[in-house]
């Protein structure tokens, strides 16, 4: 199970949003970290196959970004999107389990099985209108799991959530990194810190951190804003892209 | 799994969850009811006196209409009309003759026979009424001539000519009246439902995919396996089986409501009897099924047009825009007769097509040496050029890039 990700980039007419990320990632959880604006949704959106890259390749186990394949083994959460207000929560998720492949009576399994596990079993016949913010995000992640995916990217899930509820989540993300490659993109830097194997710090487009986190190097708050500034990391000797390029070998292609 | 059948469930759901669905076929309804209703509210009124309701001369003359019923169009009939109409006295003062008490004493009865001489033969009304010697042969000749002068007005060729010739030479004569004011609605609903059809398909299929780049949805339809490959052929399918089955239920409501206000008589009658200007040699029941049959092929051809666009715009109001522009572009520019070519090519688009004289008119297509009626061309046009934009449309909608928000 790999995910590799070779020399990626996104450039625009007048501006770089992803330059030239490599990583290989294995199964665990990897906490995607940078400013607004450091290029982590384009990165997600391309390693999802939305989002043609302008250079650079995707692919898990050999499987191009592009085939129906990899799309398969796929479970993605958006940052920010829409529901179909006149759906029930079932609804939504018999129609996504339709869209991922799922026949009918094992959708009808797998969705009672995440509607348990994301707690939206009383409500699940209720139109998503009606459902509140966390409820939605809820009902978003267990859509992402409908097919048990290989991959799975969670665009800031832990968003619109409740501290007891963010708990929960993190809890459930650290159990699907033990079967699936999780790559968590998300603001909140302790999420990150609890439960990722591994923390990727982009800016400016570059992935200018990638390394296991053990807690060895400090408090990861600190880490990260002092990455994400001008200075130059305590005990790591990181200053910029092309220097993470060139000392975190092990895990570039 | 291949999950089409499913898929196209969830995307039928999707359009009958959507509020605009509902409430433009309400109004569509209630257009129809109304336009069904109007000719019968109000007053009938000569030189500003009471005569009676409009409802109660419908009765009149529907009265009339069954007493022609079933009678042959021949030179006795046409002598009685005539001689119905010479009772009219020639000096009117100004008055219209319709407003004479001889008129709707004797003439009025005959009304549809002589209306029938008038619009088959294109002779003035004052001529038929003041010097025309009634004879059979005659107004088959006058016929002949009329139809002649239209077609070289309309441009046509004189291949096409010979063809609406022999056509001509096929319908069953004489003529045989019946009462037809249900059908004769119906056909003159044709447009306005035709209109609404089309207007709704726009409407209800204008977000069919631009909701879903709206509501950012599309990210995780795209990134899933059949959301790029078999959901464009459910969407499709969903909007195609949409816009037919729409068309059919108007068209089914239009038919029933007409028929319990108007009575089901007429459907046996040459058409020429509704459409003195056709040479088809069909009757009014035939000509209708046609005619819903191009209204229905219209309403396919719009909904690949409207989702395509949909797909290709990303903004359902500017999708609506671009639509009802067209619709209404149509409405009220007509291209000159003499322009042959642009004329027909006009006259095809689905925005224009949906009138009787169009589907029954005189312009042809010519195919491997014979020819095509509107009727017979237009609809596997709008069925080939359909599948085409759908597959012109698929490869816009798989090279979607999610980008920018």
């Amino acid at each position: 199970m790999e995910l590799v990700i070779d020399r990626l980039s996104k450039q625009y007419k007048n501006k770089i949003s992803v330059d030239r990320v490599s990583a290989r990632l294995h199964k665990g959880v990897h906490g995607l970290l940078g400013e607004n604006g450091a290029g982590k949704t384009t990165l997600m959106r391309m390693i999802c196959g939305i989002l043609k890259p302008t250079g650079g390749t995707v692919s898990y186990d050999g499987i191009d970004v592009s085939e129906e394949e990899y799309r398969a083994v796929l479970g993605y959460l958006p940052q920010d999107f829409g529901y179909y207000p006149e759906f029930t929560g079932m609804d939504f998720l018999m129609y996504m389990a339709a869209l991922k492949g799922l026949g009918k009576t094992q959708a009808k399994r797998r969705a009672a099985e995440l509607l348990q596990l994301v707690s939206l079993q009383e409500v699940a016949g209720r139109k998503i209108k009606t459902y509140s913010g966390g409820m939605k995000q809820r009902l978003g992640i267990a859509q992402a799991l409908l097919n048990r995916p290989g991959l799975v990217v969670l665009d800031e899930p832990t968003a619109g959530l409740d501290p007891k509820e963010r708990v929960r989540f993190r809890s459930l993300i650290q159990e699907l990194g033990k079967e699936s490659i999780v790559l968590l993109s998300t603001h909140i830097v302790s999420d990150v810190e609890h439960i990722a194997d591994t923390v990727l710090i982009m800016k400016n487009g570059q992935l200018i951190y990638q390394d296991k986190w053990d807690g060895s190097r400090g408090n990861l708050e600190d880490f990260y804003l002092q990455h994400i500034g001008e200075g130059t990391v305590a005990g790591c000797g990181i200053r910029n892209g092309t220097e993470v390029e060139d000392r975190i070998g092990g895990d570039k292609s | 799994m291949s999950n089409f059948g499913a898929l196209y469930r969830y995307e039928c759901k999707k359009l009958f969850g959507r509020k605009i669905v509902w409430i433009s076929f309400g109004i569509c309804v209630a257009a129809v009811i109304l336009s069904l209703v109007a000719p019968l509210l109000g007053d009938y009124c000569i030189d500003g006196k009471f005569v009676g309701t409009n409802s109660d001369m419908y009765r009149t003359d529907k009265g009339y209409a069954k007493a022609l019923d079933g009678r042959v169009i021949d030179q006795g009939l046409m002598e009685e009309t005539i001689g119905a109409y010479r009772k009219i006295p020639q000096a009117l003062d100004g008055h219209h003759y319709t407003y004479t008490e001889e008129y709707q004493q004797f003439a009025r009865p005959y009304s549809e026979i002589f209306n029938f001489i008038r619009q088959m033969t294109g002779v003035q009304t004052s001529e038929l009424m003041w010097s025309w010697e009634p004879s059979e042969g005659d107004f088959h000749e006058r016929r002949q001539a009329y139809l002649a002068s239209l077609w070289a007005d309309a441009g046509l060729s004189e291949g096409e000519m010979d063809y609406w010739r022999r056509r001509e030479a096929r319908i069953r004569t004489p003529y045989v009246y019946q009462e037809h004011s249900g059908i004769d609605y119906m056909f003159s609903s044709y447009q306005t439902v035709g209109l609404m059809v089309l207007l709704v398909t726009a409407i209800c299929l204008s977000g069919m995919f631009s909701d879903e780049h709206t509501r950012k949805t599309d990210q995780i339809i795209l990134c899933s396996p059949l959301g790029k490959t078999r959901l464009y052929w459910a969407k499709m399918a969903a909007g195609v089986s949409f816009a037919a089955g729409g068309a059919l239920i108007l068209l089914i409501f239009t038919f029933l409501a007409t028929m319990c206000l108007y009575g089901t008589g007429g459907f046996h009658a040459a058409f020429q009897i509704i459409y003195a200007l056709s040479s088809e040699p069909l009757t009014c029941g035939q000509a209708l099924l046609i005619a819903y049959g191009c209204m229905m092929a219209a309403a396919v051809f719009i909904s690949a047009f409207v989702m395509v666009l949909s797909e290709l715009l990303r903004s359902n109001i500017a999708t609506l825009a671009v639509s009802t522009g067209l619709l209404i572009t149509a409405m009220i520019v007509n291209v000159p007769e003499q322009y042959r070519v642009l004329a027909q090519i006009w006259n095809w688009l689905p925005w224009c097509f949906l009138t009787p004289w169009n589907v029954f008119g005189e312009y042809t297509l010519p195919v491997f040496g014979g020819y095509l009626a509107a009727w017979q061309a237009v609809p596997l046009f709008y069925l080939a050029a359909g599948m085409i934009i759908v597959a012109v449309g698929k490869p816009v909608y798989q090279k979607f890039q999610v980008s920018g928000r």
